[in-house]
C-alpha cells in the first residue's frame, strides 16, 4: 500500500498493463506528445513509442472506430476521450458497434476496449464540456460503465477493464483527479465490475451514490453524525453497469430511508434507476419516499456562482436527509 | 402444380387485398403473364405466373384478405387434370402456406369479417358479467385471488401511512385508523406505529379504580431495541393467509353488546374457592356462548358456495396467542361440557398451543371462535372471523362502571363482546338473537350450571 | 410499360439519362487498364450482346480453370439472392433483405483474389461476400430465416452476416459505421507482425457520412506509416438508397475524393469480372507489399430494389434497370468463358441445374431448422451475461 493520487493510479495502471501485455495500446487527442491534457499519458510516448502511444486526429468516431476494430482482432486498445463530452461525437461507434457486434455476431468476437476520460461538471466549462454520463451509457446492455471514486478503485476497475473482453466506459472525475488514496502495490490487484460497497456504516438513512458525488454524500454523512447525531449508512455503487444494489437493499431494510445522489439531471437518471429498484425490491421497507439529490434540469451555465447553483452541494444531501427522516 | 401466394411486399406487411382476377379457373397462363391485382398498404401491383400452366383453382376471391404466404390460387402443367373442387378450402379460407407457417391464413373479406364478428364465438364461453350467477372464468376472481395485506389495509384506512408503518401495523396489531400521522399530508410513519404501540394499551387494571379487579400487571419490561428480521414462520404464513382469507372475501358485520357481568364475576369467585382448576371469566363466556350456539344453530354454522351448513355439534375454537402467533385450539362439544371441565381442558390446550405440541385434531374443526384480549386490557375490539366460522366473538376486559339502575348511578362490572358475522350466513337480526340468548346466560349465570 | 406489371416505375426517363452521362464522363478519366474495360462498357449498353462478346480483355485470353468455379459461384449467388427475395415474400424472412443481384462481379472478383486469412467488413448487402468466403449457405439462410443454425445464431439476420472462422467480420447496419472498424482492423493486422489485410466494401452512399471521412483519413495517415492494409471498395450502383449519386455527392468521382486522404484508387468495371479479378490480384499484392489502403471504385448497378420493400422505385425508370440488364456480369461472364473456355450451353445447364439444388438445400436447412431457444436470448450480450444486476 501507498499513497497516491486518482490521476497516478490510473497512469500507473496504463504502464502496468502496457507492460505485462503487449496488446495493449492507448489512441487519443495529443495523449503522446503533448502528454494529454490531464497529464495522465505524461511519458508514455516516451517509454512505448509511437506504435503503442497513438496521438490521433480530433475524430472520436474515428479513434473510436478503429479501436474496435483493433478489439475485435485481438489487441486491447484503451482510447482516451479528452472529455467524454466529445464522445457523443462517436455514439454511434460505442452504442452501435461496440455495445452490439457481440450480440448480433452470436458471440464470434470480444471487444476488449476501454474509453476512459473525465466527465461531469469542472469549474466554469460551461455547458458542452461538464456533462455526466453514467445514465446515457448505462442505459445500453452491451458496454460497462465504471465510475471510481477512489485512486484504488480506479486503478483496480482499469486494470479489470483492460484485461476484460468487453467494451468499458470509464468515467473519470477531474475533480478527482488529486485525490489521494491508498493504493494496492500488487500489479495484479483488480477488483471485479458489479460489487457495491458500504463506505459508512449507519443506522438512520441509506446515502448512495457514486464516482466524485460519493465524496458529497461522505461529507454529509460525517456532518449530520457530528451536529445531529444522525448516522447515515454510505454505499459506494463504484460500477454503474453491472449494477449492484443488493447492498442498499439490505441497508435501507435496515435504515428504511434513502437518499441517491447524482450530479447528472433529475429526469431518467441514474439515481430514478436505483430509486425504482428500492421501490420494487425492499417497498415495505421505506418509511419514506426515496429522495433524488441531482443537478438543476439547465445545460451548464459559465458564471461561477450560476454553475454553483446548478450542481448538488452537501446542503441538498441534508435537506434530503432530513426530508427522509420527517425532520423537516 | 405450383401456386399463386401472397407476396410480402414490404418490412411490415403482414395481409394483402386481391384486387381482381384478371385469369379464371382453367385459363392458361404464361409464364411472366399477370395473373391478378393485389393491393399492400403501400402499393397495387400485378402478380405474375411464375411458368406456364393453367389456373385450377381460385382460392381467394377478389376483394378478400389474404396473409402473406396464403395461396390465393394453384396452377397445374397444361394436360393435366383439373383438381376436383375442394368446397372447405375454396370457400373458408386461405391457408397461409403448404409449408408450416405458425397460423394459418384466413382470407376473407371486410364484410364477411364484420358479419363473423356478430355471432361472437368466443363471447359464448364467457357468460356475461351482469348475468346473475355466471362465473367468468378466465378472469382471476377476488375470491381466487388473495388481497395483498396493504389492500386489506387500504380498504380499513384511507389515511396514507409509509410501506414500512403499514408492515409494523400489521405485526404490531396497532389499528391504523385510529391513528394521525406525523408524515406530510397526515402520513402515518413508522415513528406513529412505535408510539402507538407504546401508548395505545392501557394496562388491564385501570388507572382509578376502587376495587382492584384483578392483580395489578406488571409492565412489560422495556427491552434493549435492535434491528433484526424476523423471518416468517410457517405459522406466521398460515395465519396471515387464512386471514386474508377471511376479511377478503367475507363480508362482515359486526354487532358489540355492553354485558353486565357483576353477578359472573361473584359466582366465580365462589366457584374458584371450592373448585380445583382455577376458573376464568373466559371459561364462563365458553360454557355461555356453546349453550347459546343450541340456542340459535343458524351461528353455528359455515357458508359453502351451495348451501348453508348448519352444524351438528358445537366446537368452540379459543384464539390462543402463542410467541409465534395466534392459534385455536378447540373445545369440542362444549355446550355439554361444565365450566370446570372447560377450564381445564382449556389450560391444557392453551400449554400445548405454547409449546406447538398440539395436534391436527386439537385446533381444528371449530364451529364457533372465541378470541378474549380482556386479559390485556383490550376494552374492545373487533376480530376477524376463523374460516368457515360464520362467527368470532371478540371479548373485552371486564370493568367496574357507573351504571345507572333502578334510577340510582351504581357501579357495576361490565364487559364489552363484539361479534363479528359472516353476512352470507348471519343476518343482523340473527346475530343480535343470538346476542341476547347469550346476554341472558351471561348476567343470569346460575343458567350455566344447569 | 406494360400497365399490368408488377412493378409499377415512372416513365420519366431524365433520371436515367443524367446517370448514364455522368457514368460515361467518369470512364474518360480512369486509367489504361481500366478505360479498356470501360470502352466495352459504354458499347455494350449502345449495342448487342453479340458485339459485347467479340471484345475479350487480356486478362481473359487464357483460360485458368480456376474461371469456371468463379462463374459457379456467381450463379450460384444470384439463385441465392433470388431464392432470398422468395422467401421475403413468403414471409419466411423479416426485417430489411438487401440482395446483390447485379453487383456479383465485385464480391466475386476481390474475393476470390484474397487469402484465406484476410479479413472482410462489409455493409448490409452482405450475403454474397460471407458465401464467397466459404460461410456454409445454409447457415446463411438459416441466418435469414432467424434459425439457431444461422452464421450468427439467428441473432444478426440479413444485414449482420457473420463468420469470423471464414474472415468475415461483418455486415452493419449503419451506413459507413464500419469503415472506421476495418481501418482499425487493418492496423491490428499489421501491428501483430502479419501480411494479412482487410477488405472494406461500402457503397457510394456511405461516402457522405462523419465517419467515412474519420475512417479514411485515419487509414490514409496509418498507411504513411505501413500500418494500414486495407482494401476499401466503393460498389458504386449509382444510388444511395434512392438518392442517386448526382444527387448525393457534390463531386461523383468517388475515387478522386480519396485522394483528400493520400490513398490511392482507382476505377473499374463492376460488371466484369476480368476486369475486377485483374485489380485486384495487382491492388492485393501491393497493399500486402506496402501496409499503405488502397481504394477501388467499381462501377456497378443493381438490379433488384434497394430492399424487398422498394416496390415502387420511384427514383429509376424500368427502362434503366431493363438497359443496365444487358450488361449482367454473370451473362458477360458465361459469353466470355465460352470463348476462352470451351464452356458449352450444356455445361452451364447442368451448373445452374446444379446451384439451383444447392440453394434449394439451404432454404430446405433453414426452413427445418429449429428457431433459438428463449434463453439465447440473454446470450451474448457481454463476455460474462453483462444483465444488469
Amino acid at each position: 500500500m501507498a499513497e497516491k493520487t486518482y490521476r497516478d493510479a490510473i497512469h500507473e495502471a496504463l504502464i502496468e498493463e502496457m507492460n505485462r501485455d503487449e496488446n495493449v495500446l492507448l489512441l487519443g487527442e495529443d495523449i503522446g506528445v503533448y502528454e494529454g491534457t490531464f497529464r495522465i499519458t505524461a511519458g508514455l510516448l516516451k517509454r512505448f513509442g509511437g506504435r503503442r502511444v497513438i496521438d490521433t486526429p480530433i475524430a472520436e468516431a474515428g479513434m473510436i472506430g478503429t479501436a474496435i476494430g483493433m478489439a475485435m482482432l485481438g489487441l486491447r486498445p484503451i482510447v482516451e476521450m479528452m472529455t467524454f463530452n466529445f464522445a457523443l461525437v462517436a455514439a454511434d461507434q460505442i452504442l452501435n458497434h461496440a455495445a452490439k457486434i457481440r450480440y448480433f455476431s452470436g458471440g464470434q468476437v470480444d471487444i476488449p476496449l476501454v474509453i476512459r476520460g473525465p466527465h461531469g461538471a469542472g469549474v466554469q466549462l460551461s455547458a458542452q464540456h461538464s456533462q455526466s454520463f453514467e445514465s446515457f451509457y448505462g442505459h445500453f446492455p452491451g458496454i460497462k460503465v465504471v465510475t471510481p471514486s477512489t485512486p484504488a478503485d480506479a486503478k483496480a476497475f482499469l486494470k479489470t477493464a483492460i484485461r476484460g473482453k468487453d467494451p468499458v466506459v470509464f468515467l473519470e472525475s477531474a475533480a478527482l483527479y488529486g485525490l489521494k488514496g491508498e493504493v494496492p502495490d500488487d500489479v495484479d490487484a483488480v477488483e471485479p465490475f458489479g460489487v457495491s460497497k458500504v463506505v459508512r456504516q449507519g443506522s438512520d438513512v441509506t446515502i448512495v451514490s457514486y464516482g466524485r458525488m460519493l465524496h458529497l454524500g461522505l461529507h454529509a454523512a460525517e456532518k449530520l453524525s457530528a451536529e445531529e447525531g444522525i448516522e447515515a449508512e454510505v454505499i459506494d455503487l463504484r460500477t454503474i453497469r453491472p449494477l449492484d444494489l443488493k447492498p442498499v437493499f439490505a441497508s435501507v431494510g435496515k435504515t428504511h430511508r434513502a437518499v441517491v445522489i447524482q450530479e447528472q439531471w433529475k429526469p431518467f437518471g441514474a439515481a430514478a434507476e436505483i430509486a425504482a429498484s428500492i421501490t420494487e425490491a425492499v417497498f415495505d421497507e421505506l418509511d419514506a419516499p426515496v429522495e433524488r439529490v441531482t443537478g438543476q434540469d439547465v445545460p451548464m451555465p459559465y458564471a461561477r456562482n450560476l454553475e454553483l447553483l446548478a450542481v448538488p452541494q452537501e446542503e441538498h444531501v441534508i435537506n434530503a436527509v432530513h426530508k427522509v427522516l420527517y425532520r423537516n | 402444380m405450383s401456386e399463386i401466394f401472397m407476396p410480402k411486399m414490404g418490412d411490415a406487411m403482414t395481409e394483402g387485398k386481391v384486387i381482381r382476377w384478371y385469369k379464371k379457373a382453367g385459363d392458361p397462363v404464361k409464364k411472366g403473364e399477370p395473373v391478378l391485382e393485389i393491393e399492400t398498404d403501400k402499393v397495387n401491383l400485378d402478380l405474375e405466373a411464375e411458368e406456364d400452366g393453367i389456373i385450377d383453382q381460385v382460392q381467394v376471391e377478389a376483394g378478400a384478405t389474404a396473409q402473406v404466404g396464403a395461396t390465393l390460387a394453384t396452377t397445374r402443367a397444361v394436360g393435366s387434370k383439373a383438381t376436383p373442387e375442394s368446397p372447405a378450402q375454396t370457400k373458408e379460407t386461405a391457408p397461409a402456406s403448404k409449408e408450416a407457417t405458425p397460423a394459418p391464413a384466413r382470407a376473407k373479406s371486410s364484410t364477411e369479417a364484420r358479419e363473423e364478428r356478430k355471432p361472437a364465438p368466443i363471447q359464448e364461453e364467457v357468460v356475461p358479467g351482469d348475468q346473475r350467477g355466471a362465473i367468468v372464468k378466465p378472469f382471476a376472481t377476488p375470491r381466487e385471488t388473495a388481497p395483498s395485506p396493504e389492500s386489506v389495509t387500504s380498504e380499513r384506512s384511507s389515511t396514507r401511512s409509509s410501506p414500512l408503518a403499514r408492515k409494523m401495523a400489521r405485526e404490531m396489531g396497532v389499528d391504523m385508523a385510529r391513528l394521525h400521522g406525523s408524515g406530510p399530508s397526515g402520513r402515518i410513519i413508522a415513528a406513529d406505529i412505535t408510539q402507538a404501540a407504546k401508548t395505545g394499551a392501557p394496562s388491564a387494571g385501570g388507572e382509578a379504580g376502587t376495587r382492584p379487579a384483578a392483580p395489578p400487571v406488571p409492565m412489560a419490561p422495556m427491552q434493549e431495541l435492535q434491528d433484526r428480521q424476523i423471518p416468517l414462520s410457517a405459522m406466521r404464513r398460515t395465519i396471515a393467509k387464512r386471514l386474508v382469507e377471511s376479511l377478503g372475501p367475507v363480508p362482515h358485520f359486526f354487532l358489540t353488546v355492553d354485558l353486565d357481568v357483576t353477578q359472573l364475576l361473584g359466582q366465580r369467585a365462589q366457584l374458584n374457592e371450592i373448585a380445583s382448576a382455577k376458573v376464568s371469566v373466559n371459561d364462563f363466556v365458553i360454557r355461555a356462548t356453546a349453550l347459546a350456539l343450541r340456542h340459535h344453530p343458524n351461528v353455528n354454522a359455515s357458508f359453502t358456495p351451495e348451501a348453508i351448513q348448519e352444524h351438528g355439534a358445537v366446537h368452540v375454537g379459543i384464539a390462543v396467542a402463542t410467541p409465534e402467533g395466534l392459534i385455536t385450539p378447540v373445545i369440542r362439544d362444549a355446550d355439554q361440557k361444565s365450566v370446570i371441565d372447560i377450564a381445564a381442558e382449556v389450560r391444557s390446550l392453551a400449554d400445548r398451543a405454547k409449546n406447538r405440541k398440539l395436534k391436527p385434531d386439537e385446533y381444528q374443526g371449530s364451529t364457533f371462535t372465541i378470541s378474549n384480549l380482556g386479559m390485556l386490557g383490550i376494552e374492545e375490539f373487533t376480530a376477524i372471523i376463523n374460516p368457515p366460522n360464520a362467527a368470532i366473538l371478540a371479548v373485552g376486559a371486564a370493568s367496574q362502571q357507573p351504571v345507572v339502575l333502578n334510577g340510582q348511578i351504581v357501579i357495576r362490572d361490565r364487559m364489552k363482546v363484539t361479534m363479528s358475522c359472516d353476512h352470507r350466513v348471519v343476518d343482523g337480526a340473527g346475530g343480535a338473537e343470538f346476542l341476547r340468548t347469550l346476554r341472558q346466560y351471561i348476567e343470569q349465570p346460575l343458567r350455566l350450571l344447569l | 410499360m406494360n400497365e399490368r406489371s408488377p412493378i409499377r416505375l415512372e416513365s420519366d426517363s431524365a433520371a436515367r439519362n443524367e446517370r448514364t452521362q455522368a457514368l460515361a464522363g467518369h470512364r474518360k478519366k480512369v486509367g489504361p487498364g481500366v478505360h479498356r474495360a470501360s470502352s466495352r462498357m459504354k458499347k455494350n449498353q449502345m449495342a448487342r450482346k453479340k458485339e459485347e462478346s467479340t471484345t475479350v480483355t487480356v486478362e481473359a485470353e487464357a483460360c485458368a480453370p480456376e474461371w469456371v468455379e468463379i462463374l459457379r459461384k456467381m450463379i450460384f449467388i444470384r439463385r441465392f439472392e433470388e431464392a432470398t427475395e422468395q422467401q421475403f415474400r413468403r414471409g419466411k424472412i423479416g426485417g430489411y433483405l438487401h440482395v446483390y443481384s447485379g453487383q456479383e462481379g465485385i464480391a466475386a472478383g476481390i474475393l476470390t483474389a484474397t487469402r484465406k486469412d484476410d479479413i472482410v467488413f462489409a455493409g448490409y448487402r452482405d450475403h454474397a461476400h460471407a458465401l464467397l468466403l466459404g460461410s456454409d449457405p445454409g447457415a446463411v439462410m438459416a441466418e435469414l430465416f432467424g434459425k439457431r443454425t444461422g452464421v450468427s445464431k439467428g441473432k444478426g439476420g440479413s444485414m449482420h452476416l457473420f463468420d469470423v472462422e471464414h474472415g468475415f467480420y461483418g455486415g452493419y447496419g449503419i451506413v459507413g459505421g464500419h469503415l472506421t472498424l476495418a481501418a482499425g482492423a487493418a492496423f491490428a493486422l499489421r501491428y501483430q507482425g502479419t501480411e494479412r489485410i482487410a477488405v472494406c466494401y461500402f457503397g457510394d452512399g456511405a461516402m457522405n457520412i462523419g465517419s467515412f471521412h474519420e475512417a479514411l483519413n485515419m487509414a490514409g495517415l496509418w498507411g504513411k506509416q505501413g500500418m494500414c492494409p486495407a482494401l476499401f471498395v466503393i460498389e458504386n450502383n449509382g444510388y444511395a438508397m434512392g438518392t442517386s449519386i448526382e444527387r448525393h455527392s457534390a463531386v461523383t468521382d468517388l475515387a478522386s475524393r480519396m485522394n483528400a486522404y493520400a490513398i490511392p484508387n482507382e476505377k473499374v468495371d463492376g460488371q466484369d469480372i476480368f476486369a475486377m479479378r485483374g485489380a485486384a490480384d495487382r491492388i492485393i499484392r501491393q497493399i500486402r507489399e506496402t501496409g499503405r489502403p488502397y481504394c477501388i471504385e467499381a462501377m456497378t448497378y443493381r438490379f433488384s430494389g434497394h430492399g424487398a420493400a422498394d416496390i415502387l422505385q420511384p427514383y429509376r425508370t424500368k427502362d434503366e434497370v431493363e438497359k443496365h440488364k444487358l450488361r449482367d456480369p454473370i451473362n458477360i461472364f458465361k459469353t466470355r468463358l465460352k470463348e476462352v473456355c470451351g464452356v458449352t450451353d450444356a455445361d452451364i445447364e447442368e451448373m445452374e441445374a446444379r446451384t439451383a439444388e444447392e440453394v434449394a438445400r439451404a432454404v430446405q436447412f433453414a426452413e427445418e431448422s429449429p428457431q433459438p431457444e428463449s434463453h439465447e436470448l440473454f446470450e451474448h450480450v457481454e463476455s460474462d451475461g453483462g444483465q444488469l444486476g
